[in-house]
């Protein structure tokens, strides 16, 4: 099945991908965000936060932001 | 999400945000680095003809230069290619749909309480709660989102922080938070996937990333450290320290920070940088009392490195004078040899020819 995946972290790229049926958030998570610890993150599918063992559905939105990002000053 | 509140008003601020948007499409990135595969290809083109011209004509040296100029050409067309190939494999960037900014602005108004359109329809605006960064208080921020901007190499530029109980660095009111100026975010590390959202007419997710920065401390780079959010800046170098780490130039009565901060080598006084001076001889720094002139030369000298006023170049030149002095007086000239009296010898006295005998 093909999901919506925006990752605000990084490139912050939004792309279709194809997910295996009853992958969980916290399964792509893992898979797509393997050095982040959830809690760091704000988790919402079809812009709604959702537990971490919500399965995924064809067609979902996912978007994974952080919620700490470093910024800095303009020279 | 508060399904009570009307909708209209929300459908009616999405379609003039998605009027703004869909105006202010950003250019395809395929579409840019197209042209510019297309510009490498004629730059090449060029060379080509000049270079069969040079074989025409067996301009051998010109020949060289040219096919150096065509593998300049050849690695630039590469670069070209690769980012179209790049260009090619990322998404379309569209405006979203109605709908999709409706639900954007459903979002922040469920994230944030509020989403407002000011009067010119130009900024969507939401306000955070209050950001407390290591026990310090810097209070609300509205961030305003500027939906009729184009996005361009810096979407930063579409964004503002406005404190609404600012609490400013003590040393410029313009710093409401570490990492905001003037009102402008620096995004650091976010600048990526902000514009990236923004680029897509993503806004909830850019206002997520927005809020992400204010509420993340950088101590690498900020405009204010906040150890020194009370503190001062140097009157020399601008940079911010700590009241208790400043130091206070009783010359110029200003106030400096340690590195613009010395003392004099001569009497051993603390002044900033800017009321020392270096003695050109020994390179020692100096305070206006103990740098002098020399007497002679009238060249600065520190008060060691003259003797009886004069600069060892001065004293020298002295010593040489001294001694082409002692030196005229020991070998006599010739006109100042002893005079020889000739005496006839019955003339010579008696007494000293007795004397002689």
């Amino acid at each position: 099945m093909k999901i919506l995946f925006i990752n605000n972290d990084g490139g912050g790229f939004a792309d279709h991908i194809e997910v295996s049926e009853g992958t969980t958030v916290q399964a792509l998570f893992a898979q797509r965000i393997a050095h982040g610890k959830p809690e760091d993150y704000l988790i919402r599918v079809n812009r709604q936060p959702v537990a971490r063992d919500q399965k995924l559905q064809d067609g979902d939105r996912l978007t994974i932001t952080p919620t700490k990002i470093e910024g800095a000053f303009a020279a | 999400m508060n399904k009570d509140r009307p909708l209209l008003p929300l459908l009616r601020m999405a379609t003039r945000v998605h009027r703004g948007l869909e105006r202010n499409r950003p250019v395809e990135g395929h579409s840019q680095a197209l042209d510019r595969v297309a510009a490498c290809a004629q730059a090449i083109n060029a060379v080509a003809r000049r270079l069969r011209l040079c074989n025409s004509h067996q301009w051998y040296a010109a020949e060289i230069t040219e096919r150096q100029g065509l593998e300049v050409r050849i690695r630039d067309l590469e670069h070209a290619l690769n980012s179209l190939k790049e260009e090619l494999t990322r998404p379309a960037k569209r405006t979203p749909v109605l709908r999709d900014v409706f639900e954007d602005l459903r979002e922040l108004e469920a994230e944030f309480g509020e989403v407002r359109l000011d009067s010119t329809h130009r900024f969507v605006a939401v306000t955070t709660e209050s950001i407390v960064l290591q026990e310090i208080e810097l209070g609300r921020f509205e961030l305003q989102i500027d939906v009729s901007m184009r996005p361009g190499a810096f979407p930063s530029e579409a964004l503002r922080a406005v404190a609404l109980d600012p609490n400013p660095c003590a040393a410029d009111d313009a710093i409401t938070h570490p990492h905001v100026s003037s009102e402008r975010v620096c995004l650091g590390d976010a600048a990526v996937p902000f514009g990236a959202a923004l680029g897509a007419g993503r806004l909830a997710d850019a206002m997520l990333i927005a809020r992400a920065v204010l509420e993340t401390y950088n101590d690498g780079s900020p405009y204010c450290l906040l150890d020194s959010w009370y503190g001062r800046a140097c009157s020399d170098c601008g940079r911010i320290e700590n009241v208790d780490d400043t130091c206070w130039c009783e010359r110029c009565e200003q106030e400096f920070c340690g590195e613009c901060f010395g003392s004099c080598a001569g009497c051993g006084d603390s002044s900033c940088c800017g009321c020392l001076n270096t003695c050109p001889l020994c390179d020692e720094s100096m305070c206006s009392g103990c740098l002098e002139s020399c007497t002679h030369c009238n060249e600065p000298a520190c008060t060691s490195c003259l003797e009886d006023g004069l600069c060892p170049t001065c004293v020298e030149a002295e010593l040489d004078e001294e001694n082409e002095d002692d030196e005229a007086i020991e070998t006599p000239s010739e006109d100042q040899q002893p005079i020889r009296i000739e005496y006839e010898e019955e003339s010579v006295p008696e007494a000293v020819t007795a004397l002689a005998g």
